[in-house]
């Protein structure tokens, strides 16, 4: 009897206590759907109308803005703009910062000096910074590329279309890469010294080191600034628009440029919308497999 | 097993909501208050604020010209001193477009603002409701009857047209004089024998900042309204499919107007935007450059002592040419202006002679308004030109809204490759699209 009445305190207990935890969700819930899942359902309704984002009245035409994505090239060419230009900015993100941690984590003079330097970029804006370095490959780069004898430096990197990417590239990384830099330096500084005093004394070589101590680490790290990088790779936009506006032509027009053009330079909202959620469903499916891949790694 | 696969599958679809919403929160949230939203803030203010004007109330004066803001904030001054009690904030950008699309999605436009009464797009707003119909003011018939014809929106007008602005070939007289050059070209072969002169004599010839997409689209939309008055049928005629890209005589003759002044600009003309093009040549680095009249205020803030004038593009082919024109500075009040009565009286106030001059002698473009003296000799040749009504309304007012855009991609590679064929190409499909989707 007396074991019962325990129980049944217990259950309450649970109840009680699975109650309160259903509480605490509740204004993230509504926040979350409020602000992302009401816009992206509202995004969908009117993907399929060709509302022009000004008009009161609108016609429902199903999937034809859909359809019609896929009548040019536009749509493809600027997807595999930004998914070279994202698999760049990944890469250069996550070996630059992992260097550049590693040789801020070094025992030097001036350590704290060169940590803030490093960091003083994040505290600006993209747009900002874009706008300088326009101005920078106009007045500057062509000096130096003359100075230097470089043909391709001796006129403004923006204007070809050749470099024109990499130019945004390194914008973006010179700036982009404080927040990462500064992760994987959180990431190094957990790893116990007595583990390289241990592999020095056995002989490893420094890639050694690296390769079975630090990484394995610093790999939670790399899990996230990936994350982080592609989804600001995937959604570039400002430096592009303050530094070469997609051109020249369409050498850096990225999806979010091919959204905002349609969207605000002509007038198919709805058609813009449809590109935003083909996109969405791109992204989502990266983001499930990268989910996936580190959820394995982790088991292993 | 199965809770990872669920995890896995929830995160991917928060992930894709977080881009989602990203990407079309603007847009989708406009949607869903501009249509209802204007109206019911219309329907709170009852057309018209029963309060008396002017105590304590505040309005906003958006422009999208930055280099006419210091001039309307004096203006402004003097209608606050006309009107204690009222202060009237300018605020500015040079993309008013976006600007205005933005507000009018959280119905948050500005009270007064400068609007083109020509575009398709205003006039859609227009029609919208967006803006406050003025058709029955008096202060309507001090402008001239013409400019309000361009301005009429199915009977009725929503703005009151203060500058008409014209589009030519900017000329720097100190330049040209010091090689030898007296009077501005009348013909095309006048003008390339002009740049041959400077060419021979080791001066950059016509600047064009290629780099400025927005700058390409501008100068191809006029210029192909220039060679053709009615591009709209020609290209028309590429959609319907009854001529093809490559066969279009406006299109061909861009192309060879462009490559032959291609000679004479500067090697890093793809790296050159319009500010810094508009610097080089208001500086005297360059003897000639494309603008509008909008564009003398900015040569004479970059240096006040510079000698130039604006003269007609002349047609490549020899031909008649006219100027193409459009209205500029134009002003309406927004449906959801604080005080409706207080904006017409700024509008009135606009209208009136010794303001209109006021602001015409700063903004550079021809004056609409009776009774302002046009005393601006670096546009002499203009002047005469709407006198004589050697004019045109320039093409974007009748291409289908979005061809601007769509096909400045392709002429600003061909200023880069001066490959032919890519540009009919890129020309042909941004046609068909466009004039498919304005059907």
């Amino acid at each position: 009897m007396k074991e019962k009445k325990g129980t049944s305190q217990k259950a309450r207990r649970d109840k009680s206590k699975e109650r309160t935890f259903f509480l605490f969700t509740v204004p993230g819930f509504l926040l979350y759907s409020f602000f992302f899942i009401v816009p992206v359902l509202m995004g969908i309704y009117y993907s399929i109308t060709d509302w022009d984002g000004i008009s009161k009245s609108y016609n429902f035409i199903g999937l034809g803005n859909y359809v019609k994505i896929f009548h040019t090239n536009q749509f493809l060419d600027a997807l595999f703009f930004t998914l070279k230009y994202t698999a760049l900015l990944i890469v250069f993100t996550i070996v630059l910062g992992i260097v550049i941690a590693m040789l801020l984590n070094r025992k030097i003079k001036g350590r704290g000096f060169f940590r803030t330097v490093y960091f003083i970029p994040a505290v600006l804006s993209s747009l900002t910074v874009g706008l300088i370095f326009n101005k920078i490959c106009y007045y500057m780069i062509p000096v130096i590329g003359n100075a230097l004898h470089i043909q391709a430096l001796s006129q403004n990197p923006l204007a070809d279309k050749n470099l024109a990417m990499w130019t945004i590239l390194f914008v973006n990384l010179w700036q982009g890469l404080c927040i990462p830099t500064l992760l994987f330096l959180a990431g190094l500084q957990s790893v116990p010294v007595d583990l390289y005093d241990g592999a020095a004394l056995d002989g490893a070589s420094s890639w050694d080191i690296f390769r079975y101590i630090t990484l394995p680490f610093i790999l939670p790290v790399v899990s996230v600034v990936f994350v982080l990088t592609l989804k600001s790779g995937l959604m570039v936009f400002d430096y592009i628009k303050a530094m070469t506006d997609g051109g020249p032509g369409s050498a850096t027009r990225s999806v979010a440029m091919l959204i905002y053009k349609h969207g605000f330079t002509q007038n198919k909202y709805a058609f813009s919308i449809a590109e935003s959620i083909v996109m969405g469903i791109l992204v989502a499916a990266i983001s499930a497999a990268q989910i996936y891949f580190t959820d394995k790694k982790k088991a292993v | 097993m199965r809770s990872r696969k669920l995890s896995i599958t929830m995160a991917a679809i928060l992930a894709a909501g977080a881009i989602l919403s990203g990407c079309s929160q603007g847009s989708s949230s406009g949607g869903a208050e501009a249509p209802g939203g204007a109206d019911t803030k219309a329907a709170e203010d009852g057309g018209g604020s029963g309060e008396s004007s002017g105590s304590g109330i505040e309005l906003e004066l958006f422009i999208s010209k930055p280099e006419v803001v210091e001039v309307m904030e004096d203006i402004a001054g003097k209608f606050c001193e006309e009107n204690p009690g009222v202060n009237i904030e300018v605020v500015s950008s040079d993309d008013g477009r976006t600007v205005v699309q933005t507000r009018a999605a959280s119905n948050k436009l500005p009270d007064i603002m400068n609007t083109f009464p020509a575009e398709d797009f205003y006039k859609n707003m227009f029609k919208e409701g967006y803006f406050e119909e003025i058709t029955d003011q008096e202060f309507l018939s001090k402008v001239n009857a013409e400019t309000m014809e361009m301005s009429d929106c199915d009977g009725s007008f929503y703005a009151v047209p203060m500058s008409l602005s014209t589009y030519g070939i900017y000329a720097n007289m100190d330049v040209l004089n010091a090689n030898g050059i007296t009077k501005t070209p009348d013909t095309w072969e006048e003008l390339i024998a002009d740049l041959e002169t400077l060419k021979a004599n080791g001066v950059t010839g016509f600047l064009m900042p290629d780099k400025d997409v927005g700058n390409v689209a501008q100068r191809f939309e006029r210029t192909a309204g220039i060679i053709n008055n009615d591009s709209y049928s020609e290209f028309k005629k590429v959609a319907d499919g009854e001529m093809e890209a490559k066969d279009s005589p406006t299109l061909k003759t861009w192309c060879d107007y462009n490559e032959q002044l291609l000679q004479y600009t500067t090697d890093d003309h793809m790296g050159m935007d319009y500010d810094i093009a508009a610097a080089e040549f208001s500086n005297g680095n360059a003897g000639f450059m494309l603008s509008g009249t909008w564009m003398l205020s900015t040569v004479q803030k970059n240096n006040p002592d510079a000698k130039v004038e604006l003269f007609a593009f002349p047609h490549p082919r020899g031909e008649a040419t006219k100027v193409p024109v459009n209205i500029d500075t134009s002003f309406s009040i927004s449906s959801t202006c604080a005080d409706k009565e207080l904006g017409l009286k700024f509008l009135e106030f606009m209208t009136r002679p010794d303001i209109a001059q006021m602001y015409c002698d700063v903004d550079g473009n021809v004056s609409t308004i009776e009774g302002v003296e046009y005393n601006i000799p670096e546009h002499a040749n203009m002047k005469a030109a709407v006198d004589q009504g050697n004019i045109f309304l320039t093409a974007v007012n009748f291409w289908p809204n979005g061809l601007r855009e769509e096909i400045r991609d392709g002429c600003q590679t061909f200023l880069s490759d001066c490959d032919r064929e890519s540009f009919f190409e890129s020309c042909q499909e941004a046609i068909e699209v466009i004039y498919g989707d304005n059907q």
